[in-house]
């Protein structure tokens, strides 16, 4: 049996009941793949709304709402491709807690991945924030070089902006340098 | 798709052409549903809706001259007749609003809505009628063509749900599913073209006992759902506020 993953759920009905259930190969799962994509539309509107106050203008309601039409259409199709009521009821009721998981899932896994993201962004951009604030540049002060002069003076190199150095004496002396710090000389 | 007799030519190409309208009826749908995300209505360009409207009319003209049994062609002209009522059924609402005087705009606009929710109910009994036919029909239809004919009565059944207006609350949403809707039925009605109930050699003689009977497992399996659906919407509805204010 060819498988692929707009399949799943037909693979599933065809293992639980071989012959005795004649579904659509892919109504049922493209109607989860909607039903998660509705938990993300809901889970994203939802954090973004409590986080920062951006409206998505997700409508609860709504969603609820189009799950129940996608369960009631698998509880058609259900009805009319199960051989006996009993695989009838059982396929009903397995679809409806797939199609219910599916929208659960998607909420969740779209909070817990913008949760996620969310504190990358905030970590990533403290990182930023406190080299700045430490080393008054990029990279902040780990990474700096330094050089002792023959004169006793000890020379840091700062980055500006664009990454441009800078040589500065422990005496306020500012430096240059055409060797990559082999030799230095006055401003 | 598995056909036990080889297709003559002329029912080929009917099958083809109907088909390929059928297609282009739901490509246009299929492209006009995201665009109205971004502003873009293809609605607006004149007579679209009749054009679309009159090319599905003429692909289930064409398949029927290619019906098998006599139960395929009833079930062809019930469709024919669904499509044509629905393109006159602006111009009848309005004749109905035009004979009750004193309406107000808004008064005017809730009666064609009611008029268009009873129509769509009505017509959604008679197509899942015309598709149970088909597929009751007698006629060799496979298990794979079977299970897409049967995805069309699945989407009929979506009006004859009440309390849909709960539906239209996210475009977004909304958009998803209609997408994933139109991709589904255009290949369920290319399926359904090509498949062996419209294979020519009309015979009238071969329709089994029983299949013009509406009490059968398609017409049970859409009224059980709209049931339990529609009871759901309803108590949705009823307690609508409270499940905003929970999330």
């Amino acid at each position: 049996m060819k498988k692929d993953l707009f399949s799943v759920l037909y693979s599933l009905d065809k293992k639980i009941w071989g012959d005795q259930i004649a579904t659509n190969r892919y109504l049922a799962t493209v109607t989860l793949i909607c039903c998660v994509l509705f938990g993300v539309i809901l889970g994203s509107g939802k954090f973004l709304n409590g986080l920062f106050d951006w409206s998505l203008r997700v409508s609860i309601v709504a969603i609820i709402a189009s799950t129940i039409m996608l369960i009631g259409f698998n509880i058609i199709e259900s009805i009319i491709a199960a051989k006996t009521a009993k695989i009838a009821t059982l396929r009903s009721l397995m679809i409806t807690g797939i199609l219910i998981s599916g929208l659960v899932v998607g909420f969740v896994g779209s909070v817990v991945a913008l949760a996620i993201l969310t504190v990358v962004i905030t970590i990533y951009l403290a990182i930023l924030l406190f080299g700045a604030l430490l080393g008054g540049g990029s990279g902040g002060s780990g990474g700096r070089k330094k050089w002792k002069l023959s004169n006793g003076d000890e020379v840091t190199e700062e980055k500006g902006l664009c990454g441009e150095s800078y040589y500065t004496g422990s005496s306020g002396t500012s430096y240059d340098t055409n060797d990559g710090g082999n030799t230095f000389y006055e401003k | 798709m598995e056909q036990t007799l080889p297709l003559s030519k002329s029912v080929r190409v009917r099958q083809n052409i109907a088909a390929g309208l059928l297609v282009a009826t739901n490509l246009f749908w299929l492209v006009a549903a995201p665009l109205q995300l971004v502003g873009v209505n293809l609605m607006a360009i004149p007579f679209a809706e009749l054009i679309v409207g009159l090319v599905f009319a003429a692909s289930w003209l064409l398949l029927c001259t290619v019906a098998s049994n006599k139960a395929v062609r009833v079930a062809s002209i019930i469709i024919i007749a669904c499509c044509l009522i629905k393109l006159v059924m602006p111009l009848i609402a309005n004749v109905v609003c035009a004979s009750l005087p004193d309406l107000s705009e808004m008064d005017r606009m809730n009666i064609i809505g009611k008029i268009n929710l009873i129509f769509y109910m009505i017509r959604a009994i008679f197509m899942v009628y015309a598709y149970s036919l088909i597929l009751n029909s007698g006629s060799e239809i496979d298990e794979n063509d079977r299970s897409w004919i049967v995805v069309l009565i699945v989407f009929m059944a979506q009006s004859i749900f009440l309390f849909r207006w709960l539906l239209a609350g996210t475009m977004l949403v909304w958009s998803i599913w209609i997408v994933a809707y139109y991709i589904l039925m255009l290949i369920a009605e290319f399926r359904l073209a090509k498949c062996a109930a419209f294979t020519g050699n009309y015979d009238s003689g071969i329709v089994p006992k029983g299949a013009y009977s509406p009490l059968n497992r398609y017409f049970a399996g859409v009224l059980i759902a709209a049931v339990l659906v529609s009871a759901l919407l309803m108590l949705i509805a009823h307690y609508r506020e409270a499940i905003e204010n929970i999330f």
